[in-house]
């Protein structure tokens, strides 16, 4: 079987399970390009980079027409990470990577630690204040539980502290090695209280502006093999499309557990680049 | 989850998304022919060609002998640039519904986002 073939077949699964969880799939397309393929791993990135935006691109419209995800809450997220990914390059230097995948291990852990426990004693809605409006900094919304039918209000809460995770984890994420979803996925559902179902719709349609700035650079850069990035992408594009349609079949506590899985195995990677720096 | 109809207001909803859907499935599927013709190239045993994918005149050539790599290219360029297009439309589209707050957030989301693409390339 052909390199490309085996890209375009496991990014077929990279991009349905990235699409499900909110996360870019590059948790799954990294290693195999670079230790299963033997690519170059700068080049492994570059077209996994592809692959992130190419999954949140396929996923989102159908996450938008439904109104599954919240996209002003989306924006204001992107703007604190984006601002803390340009003060990142200035930060770098004076943190210390090691003492960082640490602490970023034992959170990670600790968060699948509480969706596990929110599965047994899920979070009662929280109520929206009245003037919260759909203008202004509500943040209050309405959705279509799609395995149920029923129409959930929800206010997101803790916007202050929410956007201030973001803005710190776009600060630290080049320097950690991790995607947005692994990071906005809880800022959203443990700290802020949006349901798992919009947190996860959310996430993934903000992968695709996040990746792209980092995107951009590769491609002018030159790094991007796009004979590589042909079969990745074609594959998370077929993938995030049945992850989409999956997503809506599958209960908000699958959903959890499924982020719990990436969670656990995000905090194990975190702690062997812990242990082995 | 339950609901609670007291506070489903109208105006709780999101502005509505079908133009933004649109202008993502469109980058898709133009990304998807693109990297389409590129793999049924290379299977049909084209010259696979090779450049750098910043020489636009070197991919516009390549697409006239159907080379999978200028082919693939022209799907780099699409998934890279449909999130801004996405964004573009997005501030568009809360800007019918008259919510400037979320305006000025997509706006600065591309603004930032800009900045730090050029900052990266100019280090």
């Amino acid at each position: 079987m052909s390199a490309a073939l085996i890209a375009l077949l496991v990014s077929v699964g990279a991009g349905g399970f990235g699409s499900l969880v909110g996360i870019g799939g590059g948790l799954i397309i990294v290693p195999l390009l670079s230790v299963g393929l033997g690519y170059d791993v700068k080049t492994a990135i570059a077209a996994s980079l592809i692959g992130v935006i190419a999954t949140s691109l396929s996923a989102s419209p159908r996450y938008i027409r439904t109104g599954l995800a919240d996209r002003r809450l989306a924006l204001l997220l992107l703007v604190a990470a984006a601002l803390g990914g340009l003060a990142g390059g200035l930060t770098a230097g004076y943190l210390d990577g090691r003492a960082l995948s640490l602490l970023f291990a034992l959170l990670l852990t600790g968060v699948a630690l509480r969706m596990l426990w929110q599965i047994r004693h899920p979070v009662t809605p929280l109520p929206v204040d009245d003037d919260a409006t759909g203008s202004g900094f509500g943040f209050a919304s309405t959705f279509v539980e799609p395995t149920t039918g029923e129409n959930v209000a929800y206010q997101a809460r803790r916007i202050v502290p929410g956007t201030a995770v973001s803005f710190v984890a776009g600060n630290i994420s080049g320097l950690l090695g991790v995607g947005g979803g692994v990071i906005n996925v809880p800022t959203m559902n443990v700290l802020m209280h949006v349901p798992i179902r919009v947190a996860t719709t959310t996430s993934t349609y903000m992968l695709a502006a996040t990746a792209a700035a980092s995107a951009t650079v590769y491609v002018v850069s030159g790094r991007v093999d796009p004979m590589l990035a042909a079969p990745v992408a074609l594959g998370v594009i077929v993938g995030a499309r049945i992850g989409a349609r999956l997503s809506m079949r599958l209960s908000q506590n699958v959903l959890r557990l499924a982020f719990v899985a990436v969670a656990a195995v995000f905090a194990v990677s975190m702690f062997a680049q812990y242990l082995s720096a | 989850m339950s609901a609670r109809p007291s506070i489903t207001k109208p105006e709780l909803k999101q502005a509505p998304g079908g133009h933004t859907s649109a202008v993502l499935s469109g980058g898709v599927a133009v990304a998807a022919i693109a990297f389409g013709v590129a793999l049924l190239s290379e299977v049909a045993g084209t010259d696979a060609g090779s450049g750098e994918m910043t020489d636009l005149a070197a991919v516009l050539e390549g697409l006239l002998v159907l080379s999978p790599w200028a082919w693939s290219s022209v799907g780099v360029y699409a998934v890279v640039l449909t999130p801004v297009a996405g964004l573009v439309v997005t501030a568009w589209e809360f800007a019918s519904v008259g919510d400037r707050h979320t305006v000025v957030l997509a706006l600065a989301v591309i603004g930032v986002l800009m900045v730090s693409a050029l900052i990266s390339l100019l280090r």
